[in-house]
């Protein structure tokens, strides 16, 4: 197995949500700012990492006619812990992130690579997996979320999770001139729309030249 | 058999084994979480008295329900807090909010926690609208018109908190005649004073016109040449009769004062509302309103 194209897959070729379109509802509904998305991210790296280990090293004992069952006890679980670790040092993240945290649960990415990946390879491998699939998705919102965000509001700004101290806010688009439909499901779904439009073409290019 | 009970065990060690996983997590965060919202309530307080100490009620004397907790405090006055969650228009997230009141029975503090309410309207409940700071305990609160849904729920948190006070500071409160009921009328009533006329002017919308406060001869005899008739575009839903959209075109009656009956707010509230409902009156300006009503009756009366 080529370890490193595993690894880069969840960046453009299998790219979790412009390419496989897993994971659309949260990625629709958190991409208004920077903040959300990376902490989104983060919090499903984590999820997926270490649902892909436990099932990894599972893989052997697990019955399969319950795999799916017990794949669900350890998200679910994950899932939970996360949310609480969130609550408790991130209360600005937690806010922001709502019900969504939740929903990790039922997010396609986790579920798909512990059957499609996790529950047929080594723990190694599966990490791997994880780290590369959960950056592919943590791309994918932020680039959703600077675009929107800057549309939007006209600035870019990020803030530590944990203090709410402002690491960076600049005014990019004059105030006044701003496109508030960025900010609501409209302006997702059409900054959804150019970039899974984008990353099509762009595949659709190089197998054209792979071809020749 | 002997395989089904296998896998059944194999599932339940596995739940036992992340359950524990989730208990220890559970034991290492909720302090910090009860801290954090302590930490919340602590500001409050300390914006209200900062040179007062609390301490946590008793609260099992609430029979409501909408209480969650009880401080009492002690600094330049003495204090009674209650925190209190209703449900409002958003039945999804409860309204969580503090309300405070000092000895002499005036309300010191009300502040709302947490609230998903329609953003315009019932989120009023955390606006200077809403007026409930400063009134002493044996007011009456009134609803907003347009949210009494939302006003109405957290009125009745705060004559739930006004019970507890009443009895926890030793005063008496009558708790059943405090709330201010918003005018009401139903659209059965007769509203033939108005003589409202509605024209369809396409596929269910009508244009309607009807006098206001300035043209009926009662209400205002004399200088008729400063009123004209109130007029609205009105949308009706074909398949239940519903009324989906009030649009003002023009407005007859006292400006600052028969206007607070067609701001959008007001007109919202006719969306969802069909023949013989009840709807509400907005004080002050009672006859404009009855003349927006008079119009949403002549409309559905058409509609028939």
């Amino acid at each position: 197995m080529d370890r490193m194209k595993n690894f880069k897959a969840g960046f453009i070729d299998e790219n979790p949500v412009f390419g496989l379109y897993l994971g659309i509802c949260s990625t629709l509904a958190i991409t208004t700012t920077l903040n959300s998305a990376l902490g989104m991210g983060v919090s499903v790296i984590a999820v997926l990492v270490f649902s892909n280990v436990i099932i990894s090293m599972l893989r052997k004992i697990i019955p399969d006619e319950i795999r799916i069952p017990v794949y669900i006890v350890v998200i679910a679980s994950l899932v939970t812990i996360v949310e609480m670790l969130i609550h408790a040092y991130s209360p600005s993240l937690y806010s922001a992130l709502g019900s969504f945290i939740n929903l990790i649960v039922v997010n396609c990415i986790i579920m798909g690579r512990a059957e499609a990946f996790a529950g047929q390879n080594n723990v190694f491998d599966s990490a791997l997996d994880g780290i590369g699939m959960g950056l592919g998705y943590t791309f994918s919102l932020v680039a959703m979320s600077l675009i929107r965000q800057i549309l939007g509001t006209g600035a870019i700004g990020l803030s530590n999770p944990f203090t709410d101290e402002v690491i960076f806010n600049i005014q990019i688009i004059p105030s006044g001139y701003e496109i508030s439909l960025f900010n609501n499901n409209v302006g997702a779904f059409i900054t959804f729309a150019i970039l899974a439009a984008a990353l099509a073409a762009y595949k659709n290019k190089k197998s054209k030249e792979a071809k020749q | 058999m002997k395989k089904t009970a296998y896998l059944a065990f194999f599932l339940a060690v596995m739940c036992a084994i992340f359950g524990g996983a989730i208990a220890y997590v559970n034991e290492l965060t909720a302090p910090i979480i009860a801290e954090q919202a302590m930490a919340a309530e602590a500001a409050l307080f300390a914006e209200l008295d900062p040179s007062a100490t609390f301490s946590e009620l008793d609260i099992s004397a609430d029979e409501t329900g909408f209480i969650t907790k009880g401080f009492y405090g002690e600094g330049a006055n003495k204090y009674w807090v209650y925190s209190a969650s209703v449900l409002g228009f958003n039945s999804g997230t409860p309204i969580e909010f503090l309300v405070g009141f000092d000895q002499d029975g005036t309300i010191v503090l009300y502040d709302v926690i947490t609230q998903q309410e329609t953003e315009g309207i019932g989120s009023k409940i955390t606006t200077d609208e809403f007026v409930v700071k400063g009134l002493n305990v044996s007011d009456g609160i009134a609803p907003i018109s347009g949210a009494t849904v939302s006003t109405t729920a957290v009125i009745n948190g705060i004559n739930a908190a006004k019970a507890l006070y009443a009895e926890q500071a030793g005063v008496s409160v009558d708790t059943t005649a405090v709330a201010v009921e918003v005018p009401t009328v139903t659209l059965a009533d007769d509203f033939s004073e108005f003589e409202a006329v509605c024209e369809e002017i396409d596929l269910n919308v009508f244009s309607c016109s009807a006098k206001g406060y300035g043209l009926i001869d009662t209400a205002n005899p004399g200088e008729k040449d400063d009123y004209s008739n109130n007029e609205v575009v009105i949308i009706i839903r074909p398949s239940d009769k519903v009324v989906v959209s009030v649009e003002l075109v023009n407005f007859g009656d006292t400006v600052g004062i028969g206007d607070k009956a067609t701001t959008e707010e007001y007109l919202k509230s006719f969306y969802g509302v069909t023949k013989d409902m009840e709807v509400d009156v907005v004080t002050g300006a009672t006859w404009t309103s009855e003349s927006v009503i008079s119009m949403v009756q002549a409309a559905l009366a058409a509609m028939e």
